[in-house]
């Protein structure tokens, strides 16, 4: 038994490094399998899919298995820690079970020009990141894996990257999901430092508690971003349909089971522990709602089968959302048989559509029609995928829309206007019978395009337009077998992934059962309604579209991401342009200024009577002299520094100035030093301004003078003052005391100011001639390569 | 020996440059091979060291012997460690690149002597105990990279070397005037003894006390390039040869970010609320001034020289919360940063190289040609924009744990939200030179390029792998910075 236990707990692992693995050894297996390397995703996909199913024990008898593993952080509790509840598990079935599918598929899909190993590479991280998201038991673990699928799903979608559309999408994709994304991170973060933990289980046994903290509101609004940047929901919708670019087998994958299932699969996660709440329902059905009827009126908009698809696909996921809102007990049980339901049919459609694209060479409705008769077993396959969607009986669509039915109605007892909720309801019902008949009728019967049966020159097949061969058809079969199934047997599925999925979504075990008759009740009268409304506007549809047309909003969320992101990049460069415009006068006012204010308000802050000196010395005449004399000379190198020559001269004679104020404050040495530096800067400056013009033009206004002036002077009288404050805090100062002390017993020399450089602080003096040298060799190489062109030339 | 081992990083380089200069001039084979191995000796240095203090120890280096305080002392604790292994392993890497990029000219020109000569400047700033030796090392510092910005006198090479030098320069004597403040208040230089010095003055000596934090934090930041004061970077970095723009990204502004760690908790115990404020204020603004310049650029290596303004940006911030997970936080941040940041540099390389362009719009289609380039890059790039599972995820999860525990929403949200920003620009790096219809040429580049971009891309990778154990000695690490009297206590009172 313990060792049973070992080895599930071992194989919950595997899941996850199975495809993991055979993704990163992809490239080298591929050179040796060659063409047929798709057959290495399907195994993998399919050892994950059994693997998965070998845990279905220990699932189904309420005691999850967990692997955890001390990493990242397990002091924080955190911890990527994998288990298989109900819901995990379910959903980790339906996404490695239709990767196995996708798998297959692809590998007659693409065609030999194509690099398939990268592909498969994409296709098992992905398949890899989903299976962490949906097996993750913690927070922390879950993001990781989320981020993961984000990335991994941007190369999918931009795989054929060379066209112009293909890298729109994919970077559209990821920013808005990288944005859900960050918030979503947040929003962890938020948890754990309100919890102290990110164990999804833990949050779970705590759920009042969460919903009493004062970040529940903020907490909610950050992930639900994630939840809905992820699953496409208004106002984020609009990434999806551009995400078609992708090879079609990646958006049946992503579409159906993955990607944007990651969201509802979080929002089901999260359910047990955020239900209840007034603000959790508000926000997410009714965000939910907007997009399953913004999605299925976009749907009949497209003449693209594959846009159709996506905004389809928004479409039920709004629904999915909804439910999920309402936080009872039969919207769970709703929305979770949904999403399984959804998974099966979008999956089958988009393949179907693929086969019609790959077969004719264009996805265009307005072209395409009377298909049936050149493929027939096509037509069969679409037509039980699209009836499901559509939610007629004895198909598993019309299952899970009862239940939608069911949950609506069940809540108008509250109020008449409670009846607002099925009313939108059956609207997008509608409107989804309508788009669902398009893809099957439209595209099948009717009068074939003769165009269709000559032209072959788009076509990816070979000869006229039929049915595919048994790689492309067996997976949208098993499909459709599945639909079939649930739809008229839906006995077994209930118990095997539906029961612990809802289980887990609600947080109890849950008494129910699907029956597919179960009399003359609201739910049915609404279906019924919704099909007949549904044929009869089908019937009209050109006037729909008409309507349609009249309608059209003049911009919607593209227009606003597209001008967003040129607004980014111009507004940015402008800023940009701005502030690193490469004058120097520029920066070091942006630099200085700031200054300048700080140390003002802090000097006056502190008072100024507390920086003034107690007393000053007298000043001789001598100095007064000198003071005046200096300040001239400075006042005149700002007058003359037009004249380089003069202007260097008169700084030079501004420094010989400052070297008598040594001599006279008995400094003979330092004064030495300063008149030796003066005279050789001035030689040197006089070196290189006679390979210059003699005068610089005036390069700058009267007011840009009149700024720096001002910057000058009260950065100067700023410093004074601060010098003043130093006179008047007259510290006591050991170390300089200890220099003259220690200065010849200790260090052997008289002159205090030798000792101190060669001696007590000698290392500085390293460090300073280290500087000369390395200045020394740096102009050596500035001349010497310089002349060295110049040569060449 | 081990008594002279804090003094042994900053003799180390100092030495090889020597010979490097003296005795291997004539050979530029002679100085590669010399270079390397002396690094990696270096390194092996570094890290005995940093398995010596691990414990927590402070060993404190007095140079002739003078006592505290008042000889120069050198102070090496876990920062030290850790910054001085994070600038050898750096220069590996760029060293490795460097004799493949680089052109014979330079080579000859003393370019494996200048990078010693930086390595020493950035070395004797991680290990000075004293404020005025810090000044000296920044100045040694300043002019290397003056040196090997310059170094090629490319037009655009002196072009920028103008305002870098001018503004560096400015920095400089902001630096001088604050150190002459900081002894006319205080009586001292030695940052332990300051520690005790500022936090008892009272009266003029105070006011000057803040003036000359004020004075610091601009020097600082100044050297770290955080808005306003970054102006002489993206318009320096990318000048010279991708090796030195590499090693100047990943490595040279971190000095200022060092500084600030070092001396603001231990020299200005009671500045902290100013000095905190200010650091999060400019933090907050670095992270959107630089990342809105990058997504802006099309050269490869301007975009990722704007971005260092943003990364800068979050340490400020993490750094200017001041709490124990704040410093951590920075202190692990920057790990990351540097050499995903290098990395990101080398990879910038190896594309000009290859393509002979160094504009994206000017770049296509890498990935059929380049596969495992495009790899790297893929993993540098995500890793720089914050995304799992690499190291860069890592490190904003903890620097917003720190801003969130310190309920600094708005910052904090800034903080996340430049991700955004910058997986915007790197991917617009991808999708323009990796992706799309091949442009530009196709030239061989040596091996070895490629090898120096793995071990860095790597190192980003182990980083992920073992966050768990380098954030908890990041947090020691911070825990040791916080608590200036450990320092008070080993220099004034066991180093006496």
């Amino acid at each position: 038994m313990v060792g049973g236990q070992i080895l599930s707990v071992m194989n919950l692992m595997w899941v996850i490094a199975v495809p993991l693995l055979a993704a990163l050894a992809t490239p080298l297996v591929g050179r040796v399998l060659g063409r047929a390397i798709g057959w290495w995703a399907v195994a993998a996909s399919l050892v994950a899919a059994g693997l998965l199913v070998s845990l279905s024990g220990s699932v189904h008898s309420g005691n999850p298995p967990v692997w955890s593993v001390e990493w990242p952080a397990p002091d924080w509790g955190m911890r990527l820690a994998l288990y298989a509840d109900g819901w995990g598990w379910g959903f980790g079935l339906v996404v490695a079970g239709i990767g196995t599918l996708i798998c297959i598929y692809a590998q007659h899909y693409l065609s030999d020009a194509e690099p398939r190993a990268r592909f498969f590479m994409y296709l098992l991280l992905f398949e890899s990141a989903m299976l962490g998201v949906v097996l993750s038991a913690n927070l922390v673990g879950l993001v990781i894996f989320w981020e993961l699928t984000s990335a991994t799903s941007f190369l999918l979608i931009g795989f054929w990257h060379t066209q112009e559309r293909a890298r729109y999408g994919a970077y559209k994709a990821l920013l808005i999901t990288g944005l859900g994304g960050l918030a979503l991170v947040a929003g962890v973060v938020l948890i754990y430092l309100a919890m102290g933990t990110t164990d999804i289980r833990e949050l779970t046994a705590r759920a009042g508690e969460v919903q009493a903290h004062p970040w529940f509101v903020p907490i909610l609004v950050l992930v639900l971003l994630g939840v809905f940047t992820k699953s496409a929901q208004f106002p984020f919708h609009f990434w999806l349909p551009d995400a078609m670019t992708a090879p079609t087998p990646v958006s049946a994958f992503l579409h159906s089971a993955t990607m944007v299932k990651a969201g509802v699969f979080l929002l089901g996660r999260i359910h047990p522990i955020f239900r209840g709440r007034e603000e959790w329902f508000w926000i997410v059905s009714s965000v939910g709602m907007a997009t399953m009827l913004l999605g299925a009126y976009g749907a009949l908009r497209k003449t693209d089968l594959k846009a159709l698809l996506a905004y389809s696909t928004i479409s039920q996921l709004g629904l999915i959302t909804l439910l999920y809102g309402f936080g009872t007990q039969l919207a769970a049980l709703a929305a979770t048989f949904h999403i399984f339901n959804h998974a099966a049919f979008k999956a089958g459609l988009f393949l179907t559509v693929g086969i019609v694209d790959h077969e004719t060479g264009t996805r265009d409705k307005r072209v395409l029609k009377g298909l049936a008769k050149l493929m027939p077993i096509t037509a069969v396959l679409c037509g039980v995928c699209a009836l499901a969607s559509a939610g007629v009986p004895l198909l598993n669509g019309f299952l899970s829309k009862e239940l939608f039915y069911e949950e609506m109605v069940a809540h108008t007892g509250r109020g008449w206007w409670w009846w607002w909720w099925p009313a939108m309801a059956v609207g997008g019902s509608v409107l989804t019978f309508v788009y669902s008949l398009e893809l099957f009728h439209g595209v099948f019967f009717g009068k074939l395009d003769p165009h269709l049966e000559t032209d072959h020159g788009q076509s990816r097949g070979h000869g006229q337009p039929h049915d595919p061969g048994w790689g492309m058809l067996a997976p949208v079969a098993i499909l459709a077998a599945i639909c079939l199934k649930v739809g008229i047997w839906p006995g077994g599925i209930e118990r095997y992934i539906l029961d612990p999925a809802v289980a887990a979504v609600w947080g109890q075990p849950v008494d129910f059962t699907i029956k597919l008759w179960h009399g003359f009740t609201a739910p049915l009268i609404l279906s019924i309604l919704t099909a007949i409304t549904g044929l009869v506007i089908y019937w009209q549809r050109h006037r729909l579209a008409d309507v349609q047309t009249r309608l059209a909003w003049p911009f919607g969320a593209n227009t606003i991401y597209d001008a967003a992101l040129k607004g980014l990049v111009n507004g940015t460069g402008k800023l940009t342009d701005a502030l690193q415009n490469g004058r120097l006068r520029s920066y070091l006012w942006l630099a200085l200024a700031p200054v300048v204010v700080v140390l003002t308000l802090i000097l006056g802050r502190e008072g100024w009577s507390r920086i003034w000196p107690a007393q000053f010395s007298p000043l001789a005449p001598a100095e007064a002299v000198l003071l005046g004399l200096l300040i001239v000379a400075t006042l005149a190198v700002v007058a003359v520094n037009q004249q380089r020559l003069t202007a260097v001269i008169v700084l030079g004679a501004v420094g010989a100035l400052v070297s008598v104020f040594y001599l006279v404050l008995s400094a003979p040495d330092l004064a030495l030093t300063q008149l030796l530096i003066e005279a050789i800067t001035i030689i040197l400056f006089l070196l290189v301004l006679w390979q210059l013009p003699k005068s610089v033009p005036a390069l700058s206004t009267r007011g840009e003078r009149f700024r720096d002036a001002l910057l000058a002077v009260g950065f100067g009288v700023v410093m004074c003052l601060v010098v003043l404050a130093v006179a008047a805090a007259n510290v006591p100062k050991p170390v300089a005391d200890f220099y003259e002390a220690a200065s010849l017993p200790r260090g052997g020399g008289r002159n205090i100011v030798n000792v101190i450089l060669i001696d007590f602080r000698g290392f500085d003096t390293l460090g300073e001639i280290t500087v000369l040298g390395i200045a020394a060799l740096g102009a050596l190489a500035l001349m010497k390569l310089r002349r060295r062109k110049e040569d060449r030339r | 020996m081990s008594a002279h081992l804090p003094i042994l990083p900053i003799l180390w380089p100092l030495a090889t440059a020597l010979v490097l200069l003296l005795v291997l001039r004539r050979s530029v084979a002679a100085q590669r091979a010399f270079s390397l191995v002396s690094l990696l000796g270096l390194v092996a240095i570094e890290v005995a060291l940093l398995l010596w203090l691990s414990g927590g120890e402070i060993a404190v280096y007095r140079l002739g012997n003078w006592e505290a305080p008042f000889g120069i002392l050198l102070m090496a604790d876990r920062l030290s460690a850790i910054m001085l292994l994070l600038a050898s392993i750096t220069a590996v890497a760029t060293l490795l690149f460097a004799f493949g990029d680089l052109d014979e000219r330079r080579e000859r020109m003393h370019f494996y002597p200048l990078f010693q000569f930086l390595l020493l400047g950035l070395n004797g700033a991680f290990l000075t105990g004293d404020i005025f030796n810090l000044f000296v090392w920044y100045e040694v510092t300043l002019i290397a990279t003056y040196a090997l910005l310059t170094l090629g006198s490319e037009a655009r090479q002196l072009r920028a070397g103008l305002p870098f030098l001018a503004l560096n320069l400015t920095g400089s004597t902001l630096f001088l005037a604050a150190a002459g403040l900081i002894y006319g208040a205080t009586g001292t230089l030695n940052m332990a003894h300051l520690s005790v010095l500022t936090a008892a003055a009272d009266g003029a000596s105070a006011v000057v006390v803040q003036v000359a934090t004020v004075l610091l934090l601009v020097v600082f930041c100044f050297k770290a390039a955080l808005f306003p004061l970054y102006f002489w970077l993206p318009d320096g970095y990318p000048a010279p040869p991708a090796a030195i723009s590499a090693f100047f990204g990943g490595v040279a502004t971190k000095v200022g970010v060092y500084s600030m760690m070092r001396v603001f908790p231990l020299v200005f115990p009671e500045q902290r609320a100013l000095v905190g404020e200010g650091l999060m204020a400019l933090g907050a603004v670095s992270m959107l001034v630089g990342v809105w310049g990058a997504v802006c650029q099309t050269e490869i290596r301007r975009l990722l020289s704007f971005h260092i303004v943003s990364q800068i940006g979050y340490l400020a911030f993490a750094l200017g919360l001041l709490t124990e997970a704040g410093v951590a936080a920075a202190i692990f941040y920057m790990i990351h940063y540097t050499l995903v940041k290098c990395g990101l540099f080398l990879v910038a390389g190896v594309m000009e190289r290859m393509t002979g362009q160094n504009s994206v719009k000017k770049i296509g289609g890498l990935m059929e040609s380049a596969p495992a380039l495009a790899a790297l890059f893929f993993v540098a790039g995500l890793s720089l924009a914050g995304l799992p599972p690499w190291s860069g995820f890592f490190a904003k999860i903890v620097v917003v744990v720190a801003g969130f525990q310190q309920e600094r929403y708005l910052y904090t949200g800034i903080a996340v939200l430049t991700g955004l920003f910058t997986l915007f620009s790197m991917m617009k790096i991808w999708h323009l030179s990796f992706w799309g219809e091949p442009a530009g040429e196709r030239r061989p580049v040596p091996r070895v390029m490629y090898g120096a971009v793995a071990l860095l891309v790597a190192c980003s990778v182990i980083f992920a792998a073992v966050f768990q154990p380098v954030h908890a000695f990041a947090r020691q690490t911070a825990a040791q910075l916080l608590a200036p009297d450990n320092y008070v206590r080993a220099v004034l009172w066991e180093g006496r």
